[in-house]
């Protein structure tokens, strides 16, 4: 375990880990990432940890949709990166009460993870659902496409139909779009200009409002980066281990992978902030 | 462990604040020893209180209530600034004066325009849950999560419109819908993704600001790094 | 006249206020209250305003019964328009005054706890109140959309339906409501509890005029809204008291009278409750949340979720309209004028506490002190309420 000082980029960090499921089926599908999250969801779901997962499903080329995941089958479906924010929060409010959830898992990005914290900690309305939160998982994030836009550039460029794309990926310095059986490897700087102009001003790559951060690092392929925010995130992990839905193994040496993509963006907010604001 | 000696003082507001200070007293007494006017005989009694709770907005046209605040100030370690029309002046932003019996009475700030705040909670009126968890981090000393309403303690206007200006005019919106979730009365929907403010709905009440990610992040950094 | 008593913060009432009092021996011969909290001025605030914006702000005036100036409010400007909303919405609009008036009664009972019961069972009662506060408040939150100023709430209607599973709910969970109900009313009336102030005010007969309009909900036709006067309060007290001039609110009469208004007011007009002592008042107030939870229950029956909940296609236009409530704490009339594009132009809000102000002072005289401090708490004065209301012409 190591931590870090509070008002560090990365925020509270209680422990690291590297992960990947157990499970074969999980690993098939998220061959890239591990599938640490979905297997840790899914064990939180089968044990009755949580009644409900609240996560985006892609439905449509790079278009979203807040969903109740209540087994691993729905979790699959949802799985994958999400490249654009749903307007997520009136819907998960409206899905929370319509099934009457009293324990539910997020998963988000760090802008939803930092409202629905705030909202958990400090619940200025009553209106407010936050003590029916039981984790907040945040995925790492680099930013969202204003998509609208973005379809409209690879249809016109490239005659990419949004619904020909199956998955968009980061690797390295390139944007990967998967469509058809081919791929589509965009240089990042050309798709800049297409992410929403707030993230470009955005600080928080892990998101410091949740209880456990998940991503992946370039050095680790297959693996997932978690890092336990607080004692409860950690047990969660550290039982999902012990009744064999996750593999585990330290993970303190990728953190500084970690800082320096946050650092990235933390840059590159600092440069945009000086045109934006 | 000793307690936290808590005064609350409502200064010309609505009440509704004090019935959420009120509400949560049951869960806070193992810890705070509250002295309002709701359950007490006599209120600021004492030289010196941990922490001053200050709800409603100050008459600018009534001396004895400034004078009254600032003697507040003197007697508080901390003083916390409770609710809208404390904090950012909220719904008596709209006083313009001119009614019987007292026509003078026609200017309302925030508290923070006579006195220096230390915390500003915004809400109309924010939630007893909201009393119980602020005490906890406050006497846990947790800085990081109290950052964002020290911060607010130094600003005395927000509301909907800034929301409106500072992000969503200037492109920063990335329509998670977090505003539409916070607004007490209903004054913002989203529309294609970005919030749309029906104005003469919003009371100015500032909590929709505070709960945008990308507003409260901007906040507490200050606007700048 | 006696001697000269003056306590300066008067506490356990709804805002700020100061007691003058002048006794002999400790009886106490002439009372004043004098409400010092600032007007806040929202009958002129809301002028050149939207009808929506009006009902959103003037629930503002009070944390303690906002349902009742946004029912109020949204009924006189639907009379000033000439709509009429469809039976749920009225049946909810009901339903969110109740829950109101139940949570605004608890508050009371938590302030008058410390007059009316002994200090051994004092704080067990306020928690179990506060308890019960919270459970009822959730109804608010549910049906109306916050706990406090019910945003939902609005002309015409309901602006917002909650879904059938909600009703369902709110309903499954009355039957624990009353239980709780039961279980701490005996706190409240059973002799044993009661503290000498509380048998004093038993023994003191007292019967002004009452003035109330319906039970529930409140009915302009069973009284004549043109028959209220208001005049400030230094105006009222006459020149020679000096003190009156810092009073930051009026008063109002009823035919030139003064009228006692609130649960005891509804009691006596509407159901055969019979006693005249002052602390008949507060028996009345402790039944009134006994028949407002059986409503609230007829209610939820009652909600057809076929039916619309507001009025379609509203046509803001000028009129004049008038709203009469039964607030927590009796009468409440709001006079509204709206002029082109259906923009409030004149805005009058007369409030129970305005009526009650010169019968309280009458029912302190003959008491002792702390009897005549109790019974300003037992009237609920709600300062912040009678601070922000414009004389009448």
């Amino acid at each position: 375990m190591i931590s870090l000082a509070s008002d560090n980029l990365l925020g509270t960090v209680f422990g690291v880990y590297l992960a990947r499921a157990k499970d074969e089926e999980i690993r098939k599908i998220k061959v890239a990432s591990g599938g640490a999250v979905t297997a840790l969801l899914t064990y939180a779901l089968e044990k009755g940890i949580v009644d409900g997962v609240v996560t985006a499903k892609r439905i449509k080329g790079l278009e979203g949709q807040a969903i109740v995941a209540h087994d691993k089958k729905e979790l699959l479906e949802a799985a994958g990166n999400k490249w654009s924010i749903v307007p997520f929060a009136a819907r998960m409010k409206a899905k929370i009460e319509e099934e009457n959830l009293q324990r539910v898992a997020l998963v988000c990005l760090p802008c939803q993870a930092q409202f629905f914290g705030q909202m958990r900690d400090f619940p200025l309305l009553e209106t407010d659902f936050g003590e029916r939160i039981k984790y907040i998982i945040s995925l790492f994030c680099m930013g969202t496409f204003a998509f609208e836009a973005f379809l409209n550039y690879l249809r016109m460029k490239y005659g990419i139909k949004a619904e020909q794309i199956k998955d968009i990926a980061l690797k390295k310095d390139f944007l990967e779009i998967i469509y058809d059986d081919t791929t589509l490897a965009l240089p990042i700087e050309e798709v800049y200009s297409y992410l929403q102009a707030g993230c470009l001003v955005c600080t928080d790559y892990t998101g410091t409002w949740s209880d456990i951060s998940a991503g992946f690092v370039e050095s680790e392929p297959g693996w997932t980066v978690l890092i336990a925010r607080n004692p409860r995130a950690e047990e969660l992990i550290k039982n999902a281990e012990k009744e064999g839905y996750l593999e585990l193994k330290e993970g303190s040496h990728v953190i500084g992978e970690v800082l320096k993509k946050a650092r990235e963006k933390l840059a590159r907010a600092q440069q945009n902030m000086m045109y934006l604001l | 462990m000793e307690k936290l000696k808590v005064l609350h003082v409502d200064i010309g507001g609505c009440e509704g604040c004090n019935v959420s200070i009120l509400r949560a007293f049951p869960n806070v007494q193992d810890f705070v020893e509250l002295n309002m006017k709701y359950l007490a005989k006599k209120t600021c009694a004492e030289d010196k209180y941990d922490m001053v709770i200050i709800t409603g907005g100050v008459c600018m046209n009534e001396p004895h209530i400034i004078e009254k605040v600032k003697s507040l100030r003197e007697k508080a370690s901390t003083l916390v600034a409770f609710g809208s029309c404390a904090t950012f002046g909220g719904i008596l932003r709209f006083c313009r004066g001119g009614q019987e019996p007292r026509p003078d009475h026609r200017n309302f700030q925030p508290i923070n325009s006579v006195v220096k705040v230390d915390y500003s909670i915004p809400g109309c009126p924010p939630t007893p849950q909201m009393v119980q968890s602020f005490f906890k981090f406050f006497i846990a000393g947790d800085e990081r999560r109290l950052r964002l309403f020290k911060v607010c303690a130094d600003i005395k206007k927000l509301s909907g419109f800034d929301l409106i200006d500072d992000i969503v005019l200037t492109g920063l919106c990335i329509g998670c819908g977090a505003c539409e979730l916070s607004c007490p009365t209903q004054a913002i929907k989203m529309i294609d993704k970005r919030p749309n403010l029906i104005a003469e709905k919003c009371i100015r009440c500032g909590t929709c600001y505070v709960r945008c990610p990308r507003a409260s992040q901007l906040l507490c950094m200050g606007g700048k790094i | 006249m006696g001697e000269y008593l003056q306590i300066d913060e008067l506490c356990r009432v709804a805002g700020e206020a100061k007691l003058v009092l002048y006794h002999e021996n400790g009886e106490v011969k002439q009372a004043n209250l004098i409400a010092t909290a600032p007007v806040r001025g929202f009958e002129k605030l809301v002028i050149g305003k939207n009808p929506l914006f009006a009902v959103e702000a003037v629930m503002r005036i009070c944390g303690l019964c906002h349902s009742s100036h946004g029912n109020a409010a949204a009924e006189a400007i639907e009379n000033a328009l000439g709509i009429l909303p469809p039976r749920n919405g009225l049946l909810i609009r009901e339903a969110l005054g109740l829950v109101n008036r139940i949570q605004s009664h608890i508050l009371q009972l938590v302030m008058i706890a410390g007059d009316f019961i002994i200090e051994e069972k004092r704080m067990e009662v306020i928690f179990k109140l506060m308890a019960l506060h919270g459970k009822i408040s959730d109804y608010l939150l549910k049906l109306g959309g916050a706990a406090t100023h019910p945003p939902y709430l609005t002309v015409g209607g309901l602006l917002k339906v909650p879904k059938w599973s909600v009703f369902n709910n709110l309903k499954a969970r009355l039957p624990e409501l009353k239980s709780l109900w039961a279980e701490i009313m005996p706190y409240l009336l059973d002799e044993g509890y009661l503290t000498e102030i509380a048998m004093e005010l038993k023994e003191k007969k007292f019967t002004p005029e009452y003035l109330a309009s319906h039970m529930f909900y409140g009915d302009e036709y069973n009284v004549s809204p043109d028959a209220v006067k208001t005049v400030p309060y230094w105006d009222y007290k006459g020149e020679n008291e000096d003190i009156a001039k810092e009073a930051t609110t009026q008063v109002a009469f009823y035919k030139g009278k003064a009228v006692e208004v609130g649960p005891r007011a509804r009691m006596v007009v509407y159901r055969s409750f019979r006693d005249n002592s002052l602390f008949g008042i507060h028996l009345a107030r402790v039944e009134e949340i006994t028949i407002a939870l059986e409503r609230l229950e007829e209610i939820l029956d009652q909600i057809n979720m076929n039916e619309p909940f507001r009025t379609q296609n509203i046509i803001f236009g000028p009129g004049r309209g008038v709203g009469v409530y039964e607030a927590p704490r009796g009468t409440l009339f709001h006079y509204v004028e709206l002029g082109e594009e259906g923009r409030i132009q004149n805005f009058k809000i007369v409030v129970p506490t305005m009526f009650n102000i010169p019968i309280m002072e009458e029912a302190a005289v003959g008491l002792s002190i702390q009897a005549a401090e109790a019974v300003m708490r037992l009237y609920d004065p709600c300062i912040p309420c009678t601070t922000h209301v414009v004389e009448l012409r």
